[in-house]
């Protein structure tokens, strides 16, 4: 850590000259990596920068001294509330600190907290603000400078959070499901079926996790993380905690697969969780899962997360998969939403119908319509849709079988068997969205579910691509969901002028890293050299 | 251990009365002067034995403040019992009993048994709210009432084992379905339909699931 130390502080000092862009990539980096800034000291000074505060920053930055003035009395409506929980919060201060510091330092937060609420009558204070507002009173000391730094994340960061209700707050954690759900479909529907619900993330994602880590250490390293986060939008400010989130439920997939799927039993081997994860993995981890999935299709994951999770509170047992995908298939009817390649499920749906009604998810009327309009729609309209599914509208599956049909010999493809463990094989070197749909069709070790059969099948009867595709989008919506990301074309492309984000996520995408790399020219270099391996020269 | 029920509890009131102190003096017979406050819930389990049954409470403890009853209102469905609190030295927290319970009575199945709780009795020299006030909103809304003292242990064990009586009188009565467990009653293992695999509950003496 020794070579860390000494990169973050040069970096530091020639910001605190001029603050250039690509110094603040290089710092967010730092931030990001193992150990995070590893000093207070450091912190101190990057955090402003990070949220482009730093100008307002100016007392004693440097060193900071805690409070040289006595605070003032605390005051306005959230007063109250603010001191009465500053004082139930011992466990959040440093160990072996002394009654009359903590005492200080409480009364100091209180009237900082205040303030900052009375600056802000918009914003409404939570439980949990308080675990937030006292990381950076520790780290920044300067009672002034902290006012600063807590406004900018009570502005951005926070802003979800305090609004009057916690609905929408409620509604984001939903979003940890659906990275879930992307990443790790079992684990989705494990989590689903045990209405464990998204409350107890709760608190790992209104304080950053503060409120759950002992170790002081610890949270200021998640926090300059979280920190170190670009927040041109909002979005990303909010999107890398809950990331972050389900990075760390994901982790520990194994454990909760084995816990009983039943409610209170998820609650209490989730809610540990953070204490017990490597957290330089995690947080690394997380930033690249942000990478994979973008912030939109998250929030959509949500919302369909919401109304299944819904659903499954309303009491219908749900027994069998077919009666699943029956009802998710009905759902999106009900509303406006609804994809084309869901409506085959509509003829099942119909067919259960009769339980859905029972389970009070549907009133009659709603249930008569579709039991009515499933045959004509299913008979009717639905082959002329599909029948229209082009490369473009499926283009990874159109790729991969393509590539792969190619590799096979005519003998090989007369044997279902052979043809799935050269699919396998195929699949093992495959990166990015190749491999999320070698993931999807159980083509990898690690996927949840499989159904190869319906590659190996279609293939060893010759069907077209395009058939096969349309089967497969059938079996698994997603699957044509996946898009290749825009390729940088190599050849005009001035990589000096990509940000360090942007150089990690090429090398990222061709499996390789870039071990100790912190100066962007570094990365190039290193890019430079592997271009020739997976940059095709088109003569 | 096994049980002849599993009884679901929800703990209410506002942020400060005690829920918290009183869920911890009952699962684990301590007191902490100064315990942290619940951000979302946190539940807490213990066996408790009437007419000769094993019953096994589940307790789900929930944040207090305001802002937060959007995301606790879930829990009060599937609940057989609520615990509903305030501090006897906060007025304010006993004006808040008829938003509370307006809450409870929309968001829970109508046989939710319902205890109120005066809490903090032993502080009788900062006492706000009168032991009668208590006994009459009790009356006037057909609560059980009791106050309590999550720091001397008055009463805790009492409230909630009272709850539990209560709602296994309505069992007996065929009050409840406790076929549905929609009801916040479960039947044990032994006694279960033939999806609830022995053995796969671990039901121990005491269990907790807060988040720190």
């Amino acid at each position: 850590m020794r070579g860390k130390d000494e990169r973050i502080r040069t970096v530091l000092d020639t910001l605190r000259i001029d603050v250039s862009e690509p110094l603040l990539e290089k710092l967010r980096t730092l931030a990001i990596g193992p150990g995070g800034l590893l000093k207070d000291d450091f912190r101190r000074e990057a955090w402003p920068l990070f949220l482009g505060v730093h100008k307002k920053c100016k007392r004693r930055i440097r060193d900071g001294v805690l409070t040289d003035h006595g605070p003032e009395a605390a005051s306005g409506t959230w007063a109250y509330q603010v001191e009465m929980d500053v004082r139930r919060t011992l466990k959040r201060f440093p160990p072996g600190i002394d009654d009359v510091t903590r005492g200080d330092l409480q009364k100091v937060l209180v009237s900082l907290m205040c303030k900052l609420l009375k600056a802000h009558p918009e914003r409404h204070y939570y439980q949990g603000f308080h675990d937030m507002a006292l990381t950076v009173l520790l780290v920044m000391r300067d009672p002034e400078n902290a006012y600063v730094v807590i406004e900018a994340l009570m502005l951005k960061h926070l802003r979800v959070f305090m609004k009057p209700t916690m609905l929408e707050t409620a509604s984001l954690l939903g979003c940890i499901l659906a990275v879930i759900e992307r990443e790790n479909r079992q684990l989705y529907m494990h989590l689903l079926r045990s209405n464990v619900g998204t409350t107890f993330s709760l608190p790992w994602v209104l304080t950053w996790f503060s409120h759950c880590l002992d170790d002081y250490e610890l949270v200021v390293r998640v926090f300059d993380a979280f920190l170190s986060i670009d927040v041109s939008t909002e979005e990303e400010a909010v999107y890398y905690p809950l990331a972050v989130s389900a990075t760390v439920i994901l982790e520990n997939a194994a454990k909760i697969l084995s816990t009983e799927c039943e409610l209170s039993s998820q609650h209490a081997a989730l809610s540990p969780l953070p204490q017990s994860v490597d957290w330089d993995s995690i947080l690394e981890k997380g930033w690249r899962v942000m990478g994979n999935h973008s912030f939109q299709t998250v929030m959509k994951g949500a919302e369909t997360y919401r109304r299944r999770a819904d659903m499954q509170l309303d009491g219908v047992a749900w027994q069998t998969p077919g009666l699943w995908e029956a009802v998710w298939c009905v759902l999106p009817f009900q509303g406006t939403k609804f994809h084309p390649a869901e409506w085959p499920p509509i003829a099942r749906a119909a067919f259960f119908g009769e339980r859905l009604v029972s389970g009070k998810i549907l009133d009659l009327p709603t249930y008569m319509m579709i039991t009515h309009s499933s045959a004509l729609i299913v008979s009717l309209v639905l082959p002329a849709i599909v029948a229209g599914l082009k490369a473009s509208d499926c283009e990874v599956c159109f790729k991969v079988i393509d590539d792969f049909r190619a590799t096979l010999s005519d003998d090989e493809l007369k044997n279902t068997k052979v043809i799935e463990k050269k699919f396998v094989d195929y699949c093992e070197d495959k990166k990015g969205k190749e491999n999320r749909f070698c993931y999807y069709l159980g083509g990898l070790e690690e996927s949840a579910t499989g159904i190869l059969t319906e590659v190996s099948k279609p293939l060893s009867y010759s069907l077209p691509t395009e058939k096969l595709c349309e089967k497969l989008k059938k079996k698994d919506a997603q699957i044509c969901e996946l898009r290749f990301d825009k390729q940088i074309d190599f050849k005009t492309v001035d990589l000096k002028k990509l940000k360090v984000r942007d150089l990690r996520k090429i090398l990222n995408d061709w499996g390789e890293d870039c071990d100790g790399c912190i100066e962007k020219a570094e990365y190039i270099k290193r890019i430079e050299a592997l271009k020739p391996k997976y940059v095709k020269e088109e003569l | 251990m096994s049980y002849a029920y599993l009884f679901k509890y929800i703990i209410i009131g506002d942020t400060g009365v005690g829920k918290s102190c009183l869920l911890l003096q009952f699962t684990d017979k301590r007191f902490q002067p100064v315990h942290d406050l619940t951000i979302g819930v946190e539940f807490g389990a213990r066996m408790i034995t009437i007419d000769g049954k094993q019953i096994k409470l589940q307790i789900w403890d929930t944040a207090g403040q305001e802002a937060f009853r959007s995301i606790t209102r879930s829990y009060y469905r599937g609940a057989a019992g609520a615990l509903l609190v305030y501090d006897i030295t906060r007025r304010d927290t006993f004006d808040h009993l008829t938003s509370w319970l307006e809450d409870a009575r929309q968001h829970s199945n109508s046989n939710m048994v319902i205890m109120l709780i005066g809490n903090k009795s032993d502080l009788e020299s900062r006492r706000e709210v009168k032991k009668e006030e208590g006994e009459a909103f009790a009356r006037e809304h057909g609560l059980v009432f009791m106050e309590t003292s999550a720091k001397t242990a008055a009463n805790v064990e009492e409230a909630f084992i009272n709850t539990a009586k209560e709602i296994y009188e309505k069992i007996q009565e065929g009050v409840f379905d406790v076929n549905n467990e929609a009801n916040g009653i479960k039947l044990g293992p032994q006694h279960g339909p033939a999806n609830v695999h022995p053995g796969s509950g671990n039901a121990s003496m005491s269990q907790s699931g807060g988040c720190c």
